[in-house]
């Protein structure tokens, strides 16, 4: 049986990460006609995965660190010994793995019934070889597999988010170059990295710097600010936080839903493998109530980008930016609670993920089938779709109250973990903009759901029907899904906590039911019967009341007056517009003030100047010849030496 | 088992009975502010067996099932608070529980409301919510001054922690902090003059426009059970949470009175005013507070 | 006339128990159609203070029990009073305020109010004067309460039994005072139509 068990994990990892993409090749070339098998076979090769996922979950022992190579070998890289590409177990690895993997098994079966001949939009092939680039991050052992799987993660997703229109090509080019900006930088770290340890392979580089506290400081520093660079980028933290209203607002709608769910972690993944450890053991440095003052600025980054988030969310029209924004804000509370580097705070951001996953993935679903009904995506131009699609209506629902952080769903136990891991570390003054942010997530989630779901039905939308049988079926799994985590935390909880001794934690005291933290402890099934109890008392309250009538829609209060003999519509006559001014009012400086975004247009344009007056400098007709010549003279002088 | 089920249904019945008592009292207080007599202290009960024996209407079943969504969120944020030392279960009384379940009543309601389809409820609604943002940047920062000094978030402890006697209650030691939750809790329970949720002339009192018979007796419940537990988590919080339920009740009633006091007198304010208010004045007083808590109290941090 | 049997407006016996606390929480809905309404400040605030009866004012007819027609109904503002009625959820009660609603006032011989308001929706109480002051105005409220409770107000299951008598006699008041030029709703043949009964009409005379 032990001798088994590397050929599990073998087959395991190492399929995990090619049978995508060679499936995703494979329907991009042949199968280039029958767009519908193509989702067939997307949906095929992610459950396929979650096999793999399965079996190295009965194989493991998450603190083993196994590793696999490559089953064909290279040739040596001279200079850097025989750690050619290979695969890494670890835990941390494996839950982020299998947590993607399952939420986009659910986001497959969406999009077999999402893809039909009106809304097809052909992107099947490049998200399966996604799929097999995800998987290669977190397997990752060296930095040339990590490099690869990064940046074929990278031109698949901007290929997709583009997908052949031409505003969506401007988006998902803003959302490139800042992921090439980041990548350059991380490369700038590996260099580092590789030159100093003397080998490829990931955990050497962080056993390197974590050697250096003490003797180099300002070079270890500077490298985690290059490795901090590429993460904030990719994960949409201040000052980057502006691309995923354009991104995931163009990208097609399923896709959205990974965009948000999925592939925003990707930056929490590398800054809990690559660089916390380096700030563990051996920091020698300034610190702040014990935590070294890089990641105390980390997390006030965090706080920051999580109001930031919440205000830009409030001013938004159109659901799926708003919805953008929202991630953004919750990215930015984990980002806070893992710069804390200490086990409750790990595992309150993993678990925050998790649940961020689940619920941000069923919102998205929740909105992509409205669309498909209804082809609109203004808020203000839908209304009263709870009405006609009461499904879709309940998943919003759901994952709305869990997105707002409120009991009994999961959304609230992570966020409270997230409160205690703040105070744990008497970060008191960085949870106060934390509770503001989680606060102001109540103002824009009601303001999606009042505008599309309840309000006045349209008379264009009288006869829609609920969305079809997948997608229902695939929102109804996410809604369990919240509604199993809010009740049971330790379903995610435990699997989180076993992967702390390989990472050299003490672990958190938790059960099933409950979770201790710093201040109290908080057994969530009891908060959920209290509340499900409480829905009883009340409603034999409302049932021993005399019978009520049912009035029609637009028989409401307009003081005495019948609006409807001057023309009044259901569309005049729902609330959509304008819905927050005052706020927005208030908000409105201190938002120009901290806008990235004429930032960055301003450096583009200069830029822009720059390189014309250099071009202009140069402007002969002979221009090719001379880049030659100068090219030839440095080839001479470098290899001369 | 069947003992707790009855417990908690004598809990639920209770505070909702004692905030009816309250709103009964508070009618007669207010009117002795006017300089006139007022309605009698059961005014309350009637009045909601009163709303229960109407017809209501309705305009479609979400709006059923906010509305009974909406004080069950409250009922069992009831249920956390200790009540003199009491609880219907064992449980430490988390704060953060509180103070999440809360807003379940907001949700409920709105989403009941936004069902109705008058456009006059969701700009109530719209209102609350802002004033909701408004009020938890001060009520926050005061949870986390009691971290800085307790370094506990329960209830219970922190009943525990003031029995020494009248000087250790936490409205001598925190001042600051008790005029920054004064000016929270006014806004919490949505008087003067923080009630522009509810603008009888404005928008035809906003979110219960559409609301008639039992919906509206829900409403009226809500409200009760909200008074109970924002002015029970304030007598907690400073007033040292009472020896016993009496004492409680008699503290919590004195809390009632002086935010009465305070609606009886003040106009209006709109609610960007409202927020900024809440924002810079009470929350800069309770961040006042806070740093003295984390900086200047001898023996913690 | 009205036809109506005692077996359908008489209450069982949980209704009177639900009568007594009916009586003691009216809500009224604080709709000033005429210049009678002038004197309802004084009655609720402080120095003759109806609250101390369980009055109070609401902003809605969703939210009312008691419809108070304060003063003359011209017939434009009779459609709208007849729409407040109908929104509201039973049970209900109209009191008529001054002495045109009972018999037209000083404004009998006007052809733009109307004369006897119990013809078009049914009125609970009446309270006569022009205006009454605010101590009969409460006296007038003691009485009506006492009626709520014996179970003697029952205008709104009038209204029930008898709809289509009600009906009939709002549609002769409002299609002969329905504005001509109303933007949107009216078209040539329907001024000319509407001339044509004018016309008709000034014959007669």
């Amino acid at each position: 049986m032990m001798k088994l068990c590397p050929g599990i994990l073998n087959t395991g990892m190492f399929g995990a990460v090619v049978f995508p993409y060679a499936v995703g090749i494979f329907s991009l070339i042949i199968l280039k006609r029958w767009k519908r098998l193509q989702w067939a076979f997307f949906f095929l090769s992610t459950l396929f995965q979650l096999f793999a996922a399965y079996s190295l979950f009965r194989s493991g022992n998450f603190g083993s660190g196994i590793s696999q190579k490559f089953p064909f070998a290279l040739s040596p890289i001279p200079g850097l010994g025989q750690s050619a590409l290979f695969f890494q177990f670890t835990g941390l690895g494996f839950i982020f793995f299998a947590g993607s993997t399952i939420v986009t098994l659910i986001i497959s079966i969406f999009s077999l019934a999402f893809n039909d001949r009106d809304h097809a939009t052909g992107v099947a092939p490049l998200w399966t070889i996604l799929m097999g680039a995800n998987a290669g991050i977190f397997f990752a052992g060296d930095w040339l597999s990590f490099l690869i799987s990064w940046e074929v993660m990278g031109w698949t997703s901007f290929l997709i988010i583009a997908h052949g229109r031409e505003d969506s090509r401007k988006a998902a080019l803003y959302y490139y170059i800042l992921s090439l900006i980041g990548s350059s930088a991380m490369l700038a770290g590996i260099f580092i990295g590789v030159s100093g340890s003397g080998s490829m392979a990931i955990a050497d580089s962080v056993r390197y710097f974590s050697g250096l506290w003490g003797t180099r400081n300002s070079l270890v520093v500077l490298s985690t600010l290059f490795f901090t660079v590429a993460f904030f980028a990719k994960s949409a933290v201040f000052p980057f936080y502006m691309w995923p209203s354009l991104a995931h607002a163009e990208a097609p709608d399923d896709f959205s839903s990974f965009l948000s769910g999925v592939m925003i972690k990707y930056g929490v993944f590398g800054l809990i493998a690559v660089v916390l450890p380096i700030y563990r053991a051996g920091y020698v440095g300034p610190a702040v109530h014990g935590v070294p003052l890089y990641l105390a600025v980390l997390g006030w980054f965090g706080v920051i980008t999580a109001v930031l988030g919440t205000l830009y969310a409030i001013k938004q029209d159109d659901m799926k930016k708003l919805m953008a924004y929202s991630t953004v804000s919750n990215i930015g509370l984990i980002i806070a609670a893992l710069s804390m580097n200490s086990s409750l705070g790990i595992a309150a951001a993993l678990f925050h993920t998790f649940n961020h996953m689940v619920f941000k993935g069923g919102i998205f679903l929740s909105l992509a089938s409205v669309k498909y009904r209804t082809g609109e995506r203004e808020m203000h131009k839908l209304g009263g779709m709870a009405y006609r699609m009461p499904l879709s209506f309940f998943t919003f629902l759901i994952c709305i109250i869990a997105a707002a952080g409120i009991p009994p769903m999961s959304g609230f136990a992570s966020k409270w973990m997230i409160y205690q891991a703040l105070f744990e570390k008497k970060m008191l003054i960085m949870a106060i903009p934390a509770f503001f942010a989680s606060t102001g997530s109540f103002l824009y989630l009601y303001r999606g759901l009042h505008t599309i779901y309840l309000g006045q039905l349209s008379n264009r939308f009288a006869k829609i029907k609920e969305a079809p049988a997948p997608m229902a079926f695939a929102m109804l799994i996410m809604m369990f899904t919240v509604m199993l985590g809010g009740f049971f935390p330790g379903l995610v909880l435990s699997p989180v906590n076993s992967i702390f001794t390989g990472m050299g934690f003490a672990h958190i005291s938790q059960d099933l039911f409950s979770i201790q933290g710093v201040t109290t402890s908080i057994r969530l099934t009891s908060i959920g019967t209290i509340f499900m109890g409480s829905f009883f008392i009340v409603g034999f309250l409302y049932l021993i009341g005399k019978k009520r009538e049912h009035v029609e829609q637009l028989d409401t209060y307009t003081s005495g007056e019948m609006p409807e003999e001057w023309g009044l519509t259901e569309e005049k006559y729902h609330y959509g517009m304008h819905f927050y001014e005052p706020l927005e009012v208030t908000i409105e400086p201190f938002l120009k003030g901290t806008s990235m975004d004429s930032l960055f247009r301003r450096i583009g344009y200069e830029t822009g100047k720059l390189s014309g007056t250099v071009k202009r400098w140069f402007n002969t007709p002979q221009l090719g010849t001379l880049v030659l010549l100068i090219v030839v003279v440095l080839l001479v002088v470098v290899l001369g030496r | 088992m069947i003992l707790s089920v009855v417990k908690v249904l004598g809990h639920a019945f209770f505070v909702m009975a004692v905030g009816l008592l309250f709103m009964g009292v508070g009618r007669r207080f207010s009117a002795r502010f006017h300089r006139r007599y007022g309605p009698p202290v059961w005014q309350s009960y009637i009045d909601v067996i009163k709303c229960f024996s109407r017809k209501s209407i309705s305009h479609h079943w979400i709006m059923d099932m906010g509305s009974v969504m909406g004080l069950a969120g409250l009922v069992a944020a009831s249920m956390f608070l200790p009540v003199g030392r009491y609880l219907p279960f064992q449980s430490t009384g988390p704060i953060i529980v509180i103070l999440y379940l809360m807003p379940i009543g907001y949700l409920g309601m709105a989403m009941g409301v936004s069902a109705s389809g008058n456009p006059l409820a969701s700009i109530g609604i719209g209102r609350a919510l802002t004033l909701m943002l408004g009020y938890e940047v001060p009520f926050a920062t005061i949870v986390l001054c009691m971290i800085a000094a307790f370094n506990s978030t329960s209830l219970v402890s922190l009943g525990q922690a003031q029995q020494a006697g009248f000087l250790s209650w936490n409205i001598i030691t925190m001042p600051f902090g008790f005029v920054a939750g004064i000016i929270a809790l006014q806004a919490m329970l949505a008087e003067k003059p923080f009630d522009t949720m509810i603008a009888p002339s404005e928008i035809a009192s906003g979110p219960m426009v559409e609301l008639s018979g039992k919906f509206l007796g829900l409403a009226f419940l809500q409200h009760s059970v909200g008074i109970f537990v924002e002015t029970g988590l304030i007598v907690t919080l400073f007033l040292g949470g009472g020896p016993g339920v009496g004492f409680f009740i008699l503290k919590q009633f004195l809390v009632y009175m002086l935010s009465l006091a305070i609606n009886a007198i003040f106009a209006r304010y709109r609610v960007e005013q409202a927020t900024k208010f809440l924002w810079f004045t009470a929350g800069g007083l309770a961040f006042i507070q806070l740093v003295i808590n984390m900086y200047l109290r001898s023996g913690t941090i | 006339m009205l036809k109506v049997s005692r077996e359908e407006i008489l209450d069982g016996k949980f209704e009177r128990v639900l009568n007594f606390f009916r009586s003691r929480s009216l809500w009224m809905l604080y709709y000033c159609t005429g210049c009678g309404a002038v004197e309802l400040p004084p009655t609720m605030t402080s120095r003759f203070d109806i609250e101390r009866f369980g009055i109070g004012p609401m902003a809605t007819p969703r939210q009312a029990d008691i419809l108070l027609v304060t003063g003359y109904v011209s017939v434009k503002t009779l459609k709208r009073i007849v729409r407040s009625y109908e929104q509201m959820p039973e049970p209900k009660w109209v009191v008529g305020f001054g002495s045109c609603p009972v018999n037209g006032g000083i404004y009998w011989k006007s052809y733009a109010t109307i004369n006897q308001l119990d013809r078009y929706i049914p009125v609970d109480l009446s309270l006569s004067g022009c205006m009454p002051r605010p101590q009969a105005v409460i006296d007038g409220f003691v009485n009506l309460m006492e009626m709520i409770r014996k179970g003697e107000a029952v205008g709104y299951k009038k209204y029930r039994l008898n709809y289509e008598w009600y009906k009939q006699n709002q549609a002769e008041v409002l299609e002969r005072t329905e504005p001509v030029l109303r933007p949107g709703i009216a078209s040539v043949g329907k001024v000319q139509e509407t001339k044509k009964k004018i016309s008709v009409m000034e014959g007669v005379k």
